[in-house]
């Protein structure tokens, strides 16, 4: 079952099973408490949003453990079709979506809705991996198809429109390409195209813009463009330092909006106050440790940069989501990866979980990789084990 | 992979150079950690300034968000007759604010502020108010306008529904007395400060008002409450309904036959009670002139207080039952003793006559009251020691003040005893009912005591409060007995003969055995009787077979040389009669009508003359 005997496991591998594992359970139970009350008041049983997200999570889990033990070269095989086949959905999302909030994010396949601009960025990840692992190498051909690529995709996200995705998309990109080692200069100027990319969305998009304005100053229009921040932020703000306990924010009473998915944070934050807060936090920072550790003991190029892309992504969106929560970044709508309710963040965090744990596993060695032909890269190894 | 493809795709460059593959500099990834790092930290101290510095202010804002306060609108509880009618009650009403500063339709661009005449044009239809009128009312005042008062739950969802920015409803209570001036003698008003200003509206204020507490809730957003720092009893609601011993039916019935006899006699006013002899609820209290409680600002303020129960009169004849039975209590006189009417008597050199000054000559008490016999009285009563009969007056609580829940009742008047024992007119004019004075709810208690076997009664017109639609039950309190039951019974069957063939003729009823005695009372002022000033009474119990009411009115200076008891009060009671006996279901007595067969034919009215027996 395991791709690789338990006791041969590096510690990082262990323990970020370990920690997802923690991440995933408690992540039901914040949702258990954050959706209760609405569920049981809007869909007449209040363990109707728990239920599918346990169902979600075990195909998730199964998602993660397809992950672990399929090797990392096959999952970059796929990952340019599947960056393209995203491309695609997320242009489908925006002909035949199911407009929710002014958006149209969701792609009905069947029963079920996919968010497309979610699934695809485990592979946006991998194909970033693939692209910077030998950048200078590249032919200009091949670095523009795919930075073509990757910008159509970011494009076609924003016209959605949904900025936190694009923008999380951009920031990992960006943070990806700066890990490869790339030039600075090159990677400045990226930025600032991008910022200005970011800055026109928001000013053509009134919606964005209102969010951004009412974000500097929620408390100018409590009842309507700062609504939901206010919201959040009473309810975080009444966590104090102990927290209300367990079951028992008040704010998640239909004060707050989309509690279980975008603001699911001020929830717990209220349940569990402060220290709930800074002991999530520390938590964020152990797991990038470990991504960071995981990075550095990687082997090849495309390992390392696709542990620290995963490290990017998971840490990022939920960095992003609490600050969104917290009032610190504007009002979009980013899930916190395990936690918020939604079966494609569900698939889409634990297979980057996955990819990340995989990554510690064939820093080993002993599992996947090819035996390296070139002999520049095997040198290029500085912490080559002995087999 | 791409590896080979870009090693190829390299050879085809002009500069044919091998680049190396450099590999992910481990600096470039501490970086990335350490702006993740850097994230997390700045977001511990957001949390550290949301939670820690800021939580206080927060939470308080959140709670009075979370939290509904009701605080106590001063409603007050029903009151009702004894069938749960209702007689005064609360109703929500509204005041409507105009704020002309914030005046916007539905769909208004927020920039956009209506003039008041637009808004008047929409609302002058609703609130039936000409729009010239409300414009001039807004004038040029930014907000804060009272624009209508007394807007019932209708009319102001109607303006709710409207949706117009800038308009604001209040709600308040308003009291509502639905009978009219029906009840307005004893339940009294309240003003437009709500203030009790009469009546049992001030005199049970306190039982009024409705238990009300202000109250903090929390609830979700949908309105759902919070089982959260409840104190007790905090949805503790009470509907508790004052309820009253007094019947609509009869009261009207009563205050219209009351009130027809006082306009067409051209009297200064009148009275009708009926009393429950058996525990001294009043069915009947109706009284005339009176007022319309919901519009008090029409009506002198004098007509506010009822003067059945406040002002005090010499009942006249209509005592002189009483006065029987307290001789027939001491064994002074016998039931079948009889007294020598001569017309005249000097008494303490003044002279006493019967009220047409003839004389009857030997008769019995039974014809004494028929045809209303003042000299004979005074012969019955002259064998009772004065200061023995000042004592008895003295103990059926002439003097002191009726215990009672009717609002302002007041003692009646009598002559010290020292007075009434030194001076042998005042045992004499008190033999026929004058020279003291009481009010008619004393007089109705005393002949309650009569019809009831001797108890006092308390007279009261409240059976107390009531939850939901419950009706209080009877009160069976037994009063103090005071007179032997066989007495009363003698005296009883006296007042029947009156209505059988004396005086009181005028309230015979087929199939009912009913007692009774008519007074025609000189009217004193400043201690000189006035000439022409009359009271004019009639007392009744029925039935007598088993006495349980007791009906008297008292109509006070009917003008004209007719009036007399049995022309202006017995037809009032009459009616009340017939009426009183169809409400209660009171069954007939039988076949004989007459307890005690007259010796000798009847005589008419009060004071016709009769022979000796």
């Amino acid at each position: 079952m395991l791709p690789l005997d338990w006791s041969l496991w590096p510690a990082e591998a262990r323990l970020l099973l370990t920690l997802t594992l923690i991440w995933s359970l408690a992540g039901l139970l914040i949702l258990g408490s954050a959706s209760w009350w609405v569920a049981s008041r809007e869909m007449g049983e209040g363990a109707y949003y728990l239920k599918r997200q346990v169902i979600w999570m075990l195909a998730s889990w199964g998602l993660l453990s397809l992950a672990v033990s399929t090797d990392l070269r096959r999952w970059m095989k796929v990952a340019g079709p599947a960056v393209w086949i995203g491309c695609l959905l997320v242009a489908a999302t925006l002909l035949f979506g199911d407009p929710v909030n002014g958006a149209s994010r969701w792609l009905p396949i069947g029963p079920m809705q996919i968010q497309p601009s979610e699934l695809v960025k485990p592979f946006v990840v991998l194909q970033a991996a693939n692209l910077f692992a030998h950048w200078k190498r590249s032919g200009v051909d091949q670095k523009l198809l795919w930075l073509g690529s990757f910008g159509a995709l970011i494009l076609l996200i924003l016209k959605q429109p949904n900025l936190s995705t694009a923008a999380l998309t951009g920031l990992l990109l960006w943070l990806m390409a700066f890990s490869a080692g790339l030039r600075l200069r090159s990677l400045f100027g990226t930025a600032l195209v991008g910022a200005a990319l970011g800055f026109s969305s928001i000013m053509i998009n009134e919606y964005q813009r209102l969010r951004v304005v009412s974000f500097l100053n929620p408390w100018q229009d409590p009842q309507g463009d700062g609504y939901q921040l206010v919201q959040s932020l009473l309810a975080i703000g009444s966590g104090g330092i102990l927290g209300q306990g367990f079951g028992l924010s008040t704010q998640k009473l239909q004060y707050l909006p989309i509690q279980s998915t975008d603001f699911i944070f001020a929830v717990y934050a209220e349940e569990f106050g402060f220290i709930g807060s800074v002991m999530l936090l520390l938590f964020l920072m152990l797991v990038a440790f470990l991504g960071l550790r995981v990075a550095l003991r990687c082997r090849s190029n495309q390992a390392r940069l696709t542990a620290i892309g995963c490290t990017t992504l998971l840490i990022g969106q939920s960095l992003m989501n609490l600050a969104v929560a917290s009032g610190a970044m504007p009002t979009t709508g980013l899930p916190l990866p395990m936690v918020s309710y939604g079966g494609n963040s569900l698939l889409s965090s634990l297979l980057v979980a996955g990819l990340l744990i995989r990554c510690s596993l064939e820093s080993t060695s002993l599992v996947g990789g090819r035996r390296p032909r070139r002999q520049n890269e095997r040198s290029n190894q500085h912490l080559a084990p002995s087999r | 992979m791409t590896d080979p493809e870009a090693g190829r795709r390299s050879r085809r460059r002009p500069r044919q150079r091998v680049i190396p593959l450099e590999p992910v500099p481990a600096a470039r990834m501490r970086w990335v950690f350490t702006l993740l790092c850097l994230g997390l930290i700045g977001l511990m101290g957001r949390m550290a300034w949301l939670q820690v510095m800021q939580s206080s202010a927060l939470e308080a804002r959140a709670r009075s968000v979370q939290t509904q306060r009701t605080d106590p609108l001063g409603t007050r509880r029903p009151i009702v007759d004894r069938a749960g009618r209702l007689v005064a009650l609360d109703e929500e009403r509204f005041r409507l604010w105009a704020h002309p500063n914030n005046f916007r339709f539905p769909g208004d661009d927020p920039s956009v502020v209506r003039q008041p005449l637009d808004l008047a044009r929409r609302l002058s239809g609703l609130l039936a108010l000409p729009m010239a009128d409300l414009v001039q009312r807004m004038g040029d005042r930014p907000s804060g306008i009272r624009l209508a008062e007394g807007l019932d739950p209708e009319t102001a969802s109607e303006v709710r529904r409207l949706g117009i920015s800038g308009l604001d409803l209040e709600a308040y209570s308003h009291r509502v007395y639905p009978q009219g001036n029906l009840f307005a003698n004893v339940v009294g008003f309240l003003n437009l400060e709500r203030e009790p200003q009469a009546g049992l509206e001030q005199s049970r204020d306190r039982d009024l008002q409705r238990h009300e507490q202000s109250r903090s809730l929390r609830r979700g957003a949908d309105g759902t409450p919070l089982p959260d720092n409840l104190s007790p009893g905090i949805f503790f609601g009470d509907d508790l309904r004052l309820q009253l011993t007094l019947d609509a039916r009869l009261q009207e019935l009563a205050a219209k036959a009351l009130a027809a006899q006082v306009k067409e006699w051209s009297a200064k006013k009148g009275v009708a009670i009926v009393m429950d002899v058996r525990n001294g609820e009043l069915l009947a209290l109706a009284s005339t002139p009176t007022y319309d409680p919901n519009r008090y600002w029409d009506f002198p303020p004098a007509l506010f207080r009822e003067w059945s129960v406040q002002d005090l009169y010499e009942p006249g004849s209509t005592f002189k039952p009483i006065n029987l039975a307290i001789a027939l209590q001491e064994k002074v006189i016998g039931p079948n003793d009889t007294v020598n009417d001569i017309g005249q008597l000097q008494i303490g050199g003044w002279p006493i006559f019967n009220h047409d000054k003839g004389a009857n000559g030997v008769i019995d008490f039974a014809t004494v009251l028929q045809v209303s016999s003042n000299v004979g009285m005074v012969q019955a009563m002259r064998n009772l020691e004065p200061l023995r009969y000042w004592q008895w007056l003295s103990k059926l609580g002439l003097e002191s003040k009726p215990d009672t829940d009717l609002p302002g009742a007041v003692a009646g008047q009598l002559k010290t005893s020292q007075q009434f024992t030194t001076q042998p007119i005042e045992p004499a004019t008190a033999a026929f009912g004058q020279g003291f004075s009481l009010t008619p709810l004393k007089l109705v208690q005393l002949h309650a005591l009569l019809a009831n076997g001797g108890r006092m009664v308390s007279p009261h017109i409240t059976r107390g409060l009531r939850s939901g639609d419950g009706l209080a039950r009877r009160n069976r309190t037994l009063g103090q007995p005071l007179i032997r039951p066989e007495v009363t019974r003698t005296v009883l069957a006296w007042m029947e003969s009156v209505v059988e063939k004396g005086s009181g003729k005028g309230a015979r009823t087929a199939g009912y055995r009913i007692g009774g005695k008519t007074g025609t009372a000189q009217k004193a002022l400043n201690g000189v009787y006035v000439p022409g000033a009359k009271i004019c009474s009639f007392v009744a119990t029925l039935p007598i077979e088993d006495p349980r009411y007791v009906v008297l009115v008292v109509v006070d200076e009917p003008q004209g040389g007719n009036a007399y008891g049995s022309t202006v009060a017995v037809p009032v009671a009459k009616q009340i009669i017939d009426g009183l006996l169809v409400i209660e279901k009171i069954p007939p007595s039988g076949g004989r009508t007459a307890h005690q067969p007259a010796r000798r034919p009847a005589v008419a009215l009060d004071g016709a003359p009769a022979s000796a027996g």
